[in-house]
């Protein structure tokens, strides 16, 4: 390596040491709390995997800003530009060290727990290219915008609008469901590289005619061009593979796009004392007969054959309307099962894991013969310890009026709890998370109880046992905590459910709003 | 040989008009003088030396390269000092010169020694700590160490006290009379410049209004004072164009001789003023300076 740039890339080096420090405990947190999540609460992960893209995403915006800032290509009184320094020589020492960082370094570390964890050498190369393709990816936007602007507020600016204007080109075209039903999975990971490779290599070239030559105006072209080309494959763009646009997921699907999926199937052979009586789910089955692009849900059909410790069975069967979003992990579940690929192999945070699963053959020839195990809509998850079964039933429900659509994503049935999961969608901009003080909560007026979300926690999760619930308020019960639902119990309990918003008051949940809502968990 | 040579140079930004069609020639060995009022463009001027901005129209050429196309050879030849100039805050003034070191081969460490000695530098404060004196110093220690051929100082007096303008030119003059160096120093502390220059360019309103070297300058210039008898009259007629700064209080008439030759242009004063009394005075840099800005521009 030329030894101007190894001596400019040392330099950085002692620069930035204590961040670098700081990045190494990170990511090395990251993995021991992958660990963690995978066990048994896979669910956890959702919460750690958002605050790692945040993590990532200010550490990419602090160290690209800084390192370029350090030796501005911009600048006239940039000390390195009347140095015997030539342009390239700076960029190549700028290149190397952020690539080090934000690509080599988690990649490295990612690695290491791969193999900690018995992944073969293939299944490492993936993860690992998963990763630094994440990493590089926010890396060298940023290393592109920032260079032209040099300031954090503008950077972080043109990297919003850059989300904007995916959002905007890929829109409503296509759901990914959509791209990934008709696109064979090893397509999307050639176009992922392909895609992601040309974007980087533009911003590269930008970068580079910024360093060398400083045609500003040549760069803004390339940067332009390379985003107009964004646009022109956007929907080739396979979205799943890239974590940071997952928002992008849950579009409506197009008129045409009504096809029909048949059966797909999954079973969890998991054994749980919940509820003081041991069970298995043996086999659920979920039947759709195609698409109603107007109400962004399908009808589906449910049948779930729960068989007990002490040989009864219960059969349970519904139907309702259902949401076509899924995000990866469930798809992965439902597809491949969770005994073939333990959770804990995994780096959830997207691109890994969509690329080592895709990337098993037979499971793509699977996912090519039949679209329908591609939307699987049931999935078992049966944690090695503390034992539990998660029926995802993902089903959905919209208000008579106003933008919102609520979807239960996923009964849980623990040892001690009984945990109905809902999201809030509203069409146009995908899931978010609901927040305090306004929530949403199940109500029976029948029986005067109330399901709520208990914690704060992201997600927009309604978890936690039952509460009273009265016309002006819902409070915690004592005495309904020791209550224990069956799942036939809780079927039961959601016929006579309707859904409230409430707001909080001080330290009473006053409900503010009922909203009339087809509630499709219904035999 | 020129080590600086430019011609037609020109700069403009937007509608303004920088450096306009600057013929500058600045012969090796010499210590020029950039003078100027502010905004005259001596900045700019050296920016477009350095390579810093491009210019419009023109060239100019630096150790006899095209500006444009100054490399890593040549970079590695001039050694540049200006006031405006980012350095990296966070290292010490030793990690600064180690870290400048590496990138001349001709770096002299004994030469570096005695220089951090001679300007008194703390090695071990960080840059970010020290004051503007001693920044402007570790900058020129850091660009005298390698010696250069070609010392490029755009306004090194600027905000400095008189002690440490003194520990600056003491330190040029200490690198440059061990070698044969050139330099362009841009300034507006004359008096400063005068002790080192040699060379003089002054340049107004991005035009180049003389470039000559002190010597000549001061051998033709001349502050001259007419006292004329009771009763005498300035004789009619238009006066010489050389004559410039004209005044005149009572029976004193005050004005610069632009060219001054000698005995020859006595005796064109005793012509002129047959009855008057002449005395003649030699003139500083600083009056050569005012009277030339005084001058119309042509």
């Amino acid at each position: 390596m030329n030894s101007t740039v190894w001596y400019i890339f040392k330099k950085d080096l002692v620069r930035f040491r204590l961040q670098l420090v700081v990045w190494c405990v990170l990511l090395v947190a990251r993995v021991m709390c992958v660990e963690w999540a995978a066990e048994p609460e896979y669910t956890a992960q959702g919460s750690s995997a958002m605050m790692w893209v945040v993590l990532v995403f200010l550490f990419n915006v602090h160290l690209v800003v800084r390192v370029l800032a350090e030796d501005s290509p911009l600048k006239e009184a940039a000390f390195w530009r009347t140095r015997p320094i030539q342009g390239g020589q700076m960029l190549a020492a700028k290149v190397l060290f952020v690539t080090g960082w934000t690509v080599v370094l988690p990649a490295g570390v990612i690695a290491a727990a791969a193999i900690y964890y018995g992944f073969t050498p293939g299944e490492v190369l993936k993860v690992v290219a998963g990763q630094a393709l994440l990493h590089g990816f926010i890396a060298w936007v940023f290393l592109a915008v920032t260079s032209f602007f040099q300031r954090v507020i503008a950077s972080i600016f043109c990297f919003l609008l850059l989300g904007v204007f995916t959002q905007l080109a890929v829109g409503r075209r296509f759901t990914t469901e959509t791209v990934a039903t008709f696109v064979p999975a090893s397509l999307v990971v050639t176009r992922t590289v392909v895609s992601v490779g040309l974007l980087l290599a533009g911003c590269g070239l930008a970068i580079w005619l910024v360093y060398r030559s400083r045609r500003r105006t040549m760069a803004a072209v390339v940067l332009a061009v390379g985003l107009a080309g964004m646009k022109l494959t956007a929907s080739l763009w396979p979205w799943d593979g890239l974590g940071w646009v997952s928002v992008l997921k849950d579009k409506e699907p197009r008129a045409d796009a009504g096809y029909v999926v048949t059966l797909a199937q999954a079973e969890a052979s998991g054994r749980s004392s919940s509820n003081g009586v041991d069970y298995r789910l043996l086999n659920a089955t979920f039947e759709e007969s195609g698409l109603q692009p107007a109400e962004i849900t399908c009808p589906y059909r449910f049948e779930g054959r729960v068989v007990w410790a002490d040989g009864k069975e219960s059969l349970q069967n519904r139907e309702g309307p259902i949401s076509p979003a899924y995000d990866v992990a469930t798809v992965l579940r439902s597809t491949f099962g969770v005994e073939e690929v333990p959770r804990s192999r995994y780096v959830r945070s997207g691109l890994a894991t969509v690329t080592l699963a895709q990337l098993r053959d037979t499971e793509v020839d699977k996912l090519r013969q039949s679209p329908a195990e591609w939307r699987g809509r049931i999935a078992s998850a049966v944690g090695r310890i503390a034992v539990k079964a998660k029926v995802s039933l993902r089903a959905g429900a919209s208000a008579e009026e106003g933008a919102y659509r609520l979807v239960i994503t996923e009964v849980v049935i623990g040892r001690d709890e009984l945990e109905v999961k809902l999201t809030e969608r509203r069409a146009d901009f995908g899931d978010f998370i609901t927040w305090q003080p306004e929530a949403f909560a199940l109500i029976n007026v029948r029986r005067k109880e109330a399901l709520l979300e208990t914690g704060g926690g992201s997600g927009g999760g309604m978890s936690g046992g039952l509460f009273k619930y009265s016309r002006s308020n819902i409070r915690f019960s004592t005495e309904l905590k020791s209550r224990k639902l069956t799942p036939a119990e809780l079927a039961d309990w959601l016929k006579d459910a309707e859904l409230v918003r409430f707001q909080f008051q001080e330290d009473r949940r006053v409900i503010t709003e009922k909203m009339v809502v087809p509630l499709m968990y219904r035999e | 040989m020129n080590v600086i040579e430019t011609r037609g140079l020109t700069r403009t930004f937007g509608m303004k008009e920088a450096v306009h069609s600057l013929d500058l020639a600045v012969p090796a060995g010499t210590v020029c003088a950039l003078l100027g009022p502010n905004g005259a463009g001596k900045t700019t001027t050296i920016k477009l030396l350095m390579n810093l901005i491009r210019p419009t129209r023109g060239e100019a050429r630096v150790l006899g390269v095209d500006s444009r196309g100054l490399g890593v050879t040549e970079k590695a030849r001039i050694g540049y000092v200006s006031e405006n100039q980012e350095l990296p805050d966070w290292m010490s003034v030793r990690g600064f010169l180690d870290y400048c070191r590496g990138f001349y081969p001709t770096w002299d460490s004994e030469l570096e020694n005695q220089l951090l000695t001679k300007l008194a530098l703390p090695e071990d404060r960080k840059i970010k700590h020290l004051s503007r004196g001693m920044r402007m110093k570790t900058m020129l220690l850091a660009a005298l160490a390698y010696r250069p051929e070609l010392l490029v100082l755009d306004e090194p007096f600027s905000g400095l006290d008189p002690a440490v303008r003194d520990d600056f030119v003491r330190g040029v003059f200490a690198a440059a009379g061990e070698g044969d160096w050139s330099v362009l120093i841009s300034s507006h502390d004359i008096d400063e410049v005068e002790r080192i220059a040699d060379w003089v360019a002054i340049i107004d309103d991005g035009r180049l209004r003389l470039s000559e070297s002190l010597e000549s300058l001061q051998g033709r210039f001349r502050k001259v004072d007419v006292t004329l008898r009771e009763g005498a009259t300035i004789p009619d007629g238009e006066l010489p164009a050389e004559w410039t700064d004209i005044e005149q209080a009572g029976m004193l008439l005050r004005f610069v001789e632009t060219d001054y030759r000698g005995d020859e242009r006595g005796r064109g004063y005793a012509e002129r003023f047959p009855d008057a009394v002449v005395s003649l005075g030699v003139m500083s840099l600083r009056d050569i300076y005012l009277a030339v800005m005084r001058m119309p521009k042509t």
